[in-house]
């Protein structure tokens, strides 16, 4: 809901401005244009690498890694990697799943602007390995998320936790929530996925596969494709975001992540995500965004015509995370601070004081 | 009831004083015949589903301004009457409504607002009803939903309904400013506390109401917001809602309220309800929902409840009408979706 959105962004902007924070623009470079028809990229195999350019990339991304606390979790045969962003006083984490072909290096932009979080990639993306045969079902990705969260809890002593899913990262975390009681769970958000929409495009990712270039010779010849494609479009979230979904062999960048390997897999995915995220995790809150425009499915649909969860639609592409990353940290924090001290948030945010009536829940 | 078509016409020489007043220093018989005339082409115009000119919406917009404003915060509605719930733009399920619950002005008829967003004759639909209301003014009561709002209207529909119909936001301005006048709240014979949405926890008295500024567009947080946002909740006492806007009030409180205001029964909308109405804490709240097969997909049932001269209630369901040229549900499908 724009309006409330709108509310949360002044907050959110107050707050920041309070602290001395200065936030990024929202306005992107270029915000949403629809995809081209068709792509002419121009063949680059031959072009010499311009390496300041390339390497200052690499260094922005790197440098962005290592603001976090980084830590590998083993599990059988798979190592995950994982960031964690500690709180500077006690609080809710927020735990961040990316989606499909990505990374967590998708939130950098919007981590900075949460109190804690904890990211990991997910098995063959980003700095995590992969089994052989890969598996990649959705009871097996929640498996390895389940593993992430208990080691991370163990190590660092994480108690209340924000689950905050991209695309597929939603349908793992819900997924998380059906198969499991996790009392320290206060909410669930989803980030741009809907079962309905997600279901009918699946039957255009082959076509979507094979358009992709099988390698580039600089990030930036990555970045510009990915803008062009209209997956992207904030060029300082791109910066470290795309680096991570590349390794370089001869003076050439090649896809980590080979998505046809997940095709045997996509029929698990989405299955039933809408009625089960409405009906997951007794207590938990539920937070919806989606990008550009609203478009629940039926249970999605009765759900929030139900009051059983909120829904905020902001301008921008599917990575919203990256496109616009002060608004979905400023309606994740409000989310979060909601859920998590009622009493706390209508005295405070909304300078509410219930004039009769008793109680208030947690 | 033995009305005959001389009583609403007297209906709207008593009620609008004032918009006569103004275009015309005396109250002239004409004048009165006039916009009768044209209210009457305008409402056979809109039950074939037709939109009005946006110079009619215009016209039509300010006799409703001047017929809106003189009403109160809490709007006295007398028995018998039937209450309705949301409608959200389905146009055709709204004329089936009318079918089932007898014609107006025949039938005296509450609404609790959410005319406009989600089904796609939202402009026929919030036409069709403020001209019956400027026609019949004392037949029908016409409450303010949480989607008669500009922020909601730009992100579930009736903008771009106004803009596809008429090529310009302009019929959408001219409606969203005549929805700051519509009444928060009604009273069914002192009995029956009608609203869109439920409780707040700033409002402890019916007369609290009374003393609103309600003209304005709906906040984003205080009184205004949580009767046309707040939901009624298994949960004892307050609570923040899911919706992100108003709250959650339990048992305890409704009973509260009802028993404060000398109240039998709190009627809203605002939540889907399968079977079309659903009682909640113990009988002292019903939700009415009035969209059937909302949005086209989700397989409810409508209702509306009426209220007779002795306070007896009746429901009435019904299901989706049968419509021709009906538009299909068409999404876009996005490239990349992982």
């Amino acid at each position: 809901m724009s309006d409330l959105h709108k509310s949360f962004l002044k907050r959110a902007k107050q707050a920041e401005a309070s602290l001395g924070l200065s936030s990024l623009s929202e306005e992107g470079d270029d915000l949403p244009s629809p995809l081209p028809a068709t792509i002419n990229f121009p063949k680059q195999t031959t072009r010499k690498r311009d390496e300041t350019n390339h390497f200052s990339i690499h260094k922005t991304y790197e440098n962005a890694r290592s603001s976090f606390t980084q830590c590998q979790f083993t599990r059988g045969d798979i190592t995950f990697e994982v960031y964690y962003q500690p709180p500077e006083v006690e609080g809710i984490t927020y735990v961040l799943n990316h989606g499909a072909g990505s990374s967590s290096m998708t939130f950098s932009m919007m981590a900075p602007r949460l109190p804690s979080v904890l990211l990991y990639d997910m098995r063959g993306h980003g700095q995590s390995t992969t089994s052989r045969p890969p598996d990649y079902s959705l009871d097996t990705l929640t498996d390895d998320f389940q593993f992430v969260l208990k080691q991370a809890r163990e190590k660092w002593g994480i108690k209340d936790v924000v689950l905050v899913g991209h695309s597929l990262g939603g349908a793992v975390l819900t997924n998380y929530l059906v198969k499991n009681e996790d009392n320290q769970v206060k909410g669930l958000a989803m980030i741009d996925i809907v079962e309905e929409t997600a279901v009918h495009s699946l039957s255009a990712m082959t076509g979507y596969i094979d358009k992709l270039p099988s390698s580039f010779v600089t990030y930036d010849d990555a970045i510009q494709w990915h803008k062009k494609m209209g997956l992207l479009h904030n060029t300082f979230s791109a910066q470290i975001s795309i680096p991570d979904l590349f390794f370089d062999r001869n003076g050439k960048l090649y896809w980590k992540m080979n998505l046809r390997d997940t095709s045997p897999f996509w029929e698990t995915w989405f299955k039933d995500l809408s009625s089960n995220f409405v009906t997951c995790g007794e207590n938990v809150g539920k937070l919806l965004i989606l990008a550009g425009h609203e478009s629940l499915d039926k249970d999605l649909m009765i759900g929030q015509m139900q009051g059983k969860f909120q829904l905020v639609v902001l301008h921008g592409g599917h990575f919203l995370q990256e496109d616009v990353p002060v608004g979905v940290a400023a309606t994740l924090t409000d989310f979060g601070s909601k859920i998590q001290d009622p009493e706390g948030y209508m005295k405070r945010e909304l300078g509410v004081i219930p004039k009769w009536g008793g109680k208030i829940n947690k | 009831m033995d009305l005959d078509t001389d009583v609403p016409m007297e209906d709207v020489s008593e009620d609008q004083p004032s918009y006569q007043q103004k275009t015309t220093k005396t109250t002239t018989p004409d004048l009165q015949k006039e916009n009768i005339g044209d209210l009457d082409q305008w409402i056979e115009k809109l039950k074939n589903c037709e939109p009005l000119s946006e110079r009619d919406v215009k016209k039509l917009c300010d006799m409703a301004t001047d017929v809106l404003q003189l009403e109160e915060n809490v709007q006295p509605v007398q028995v018998p009457v039937t209450i309705c719930g949301d409608v959200h733009g389905q146009f055709h399920d709204l004329m089936e409504l009318f079918k089932i619950g007898g014609p107006c002005p025949d039938t005296n008829y509450l609404f609790m607002g959410d005319y406009v967003d989600r089904g796609y004759y939202s402009v026929e639909t919030v036409s069709f009803l403020v001209c019956m209301k400027v026609r019949y003014p004392k037949r029908i009561t016409i409450l303010r939903g949480n989607h008669e709002s500009r922020q909601i209207t730009q992100v579930y529909g009736f903008y771009d309904e106004c803009l596809r119909k008429y090529g310009s936001a302009s019929v959408w301005k001219l409606f969203t400013d005549l929805f700051d006048y519509f009444p928060i709240t009604a009273l069914v014979d002192n009995k029956i506390f009608c609203l869109h949405g439920g409780l707040s926890p700033m409002i402890e008295t019916i007369d609290q109401i009374r003393e609103l500024n309600r003209t304005q567009e709906v906040p984003h947080e205080g009184p205004m917001c949580d009767l046309l946002w707040s939901d009624p909740d298994d949960r004892g006492g307050w609570g923040i809602s899911p919706r992100g806007a108003g709250f959650t009030f339990g048992q305890d409180i409704s009973e509260q309220f009802n028993h404060t205001n000398d109240l039998s029964l709190i009627a809203r909308a605002h939540q889907l309800v399968m079977e079309g109405y659903a009682w909640t804490h113990q009988e002292s709240v019903v939700t009415i929902f009035s969209a059937p097969n909302y949005c086209y997909r989700c397989g409810n049932q409508a209702a509306i409840m009426e209220v007779d001269e002795l306070h007896n209630r009746q429901f009435i369901q019904y299901d989706p009408s049968v419509r021709p040229g009906e538009p299909t549900v068409t999404r876009k499908t996005p490239d990349y979706f992982l």
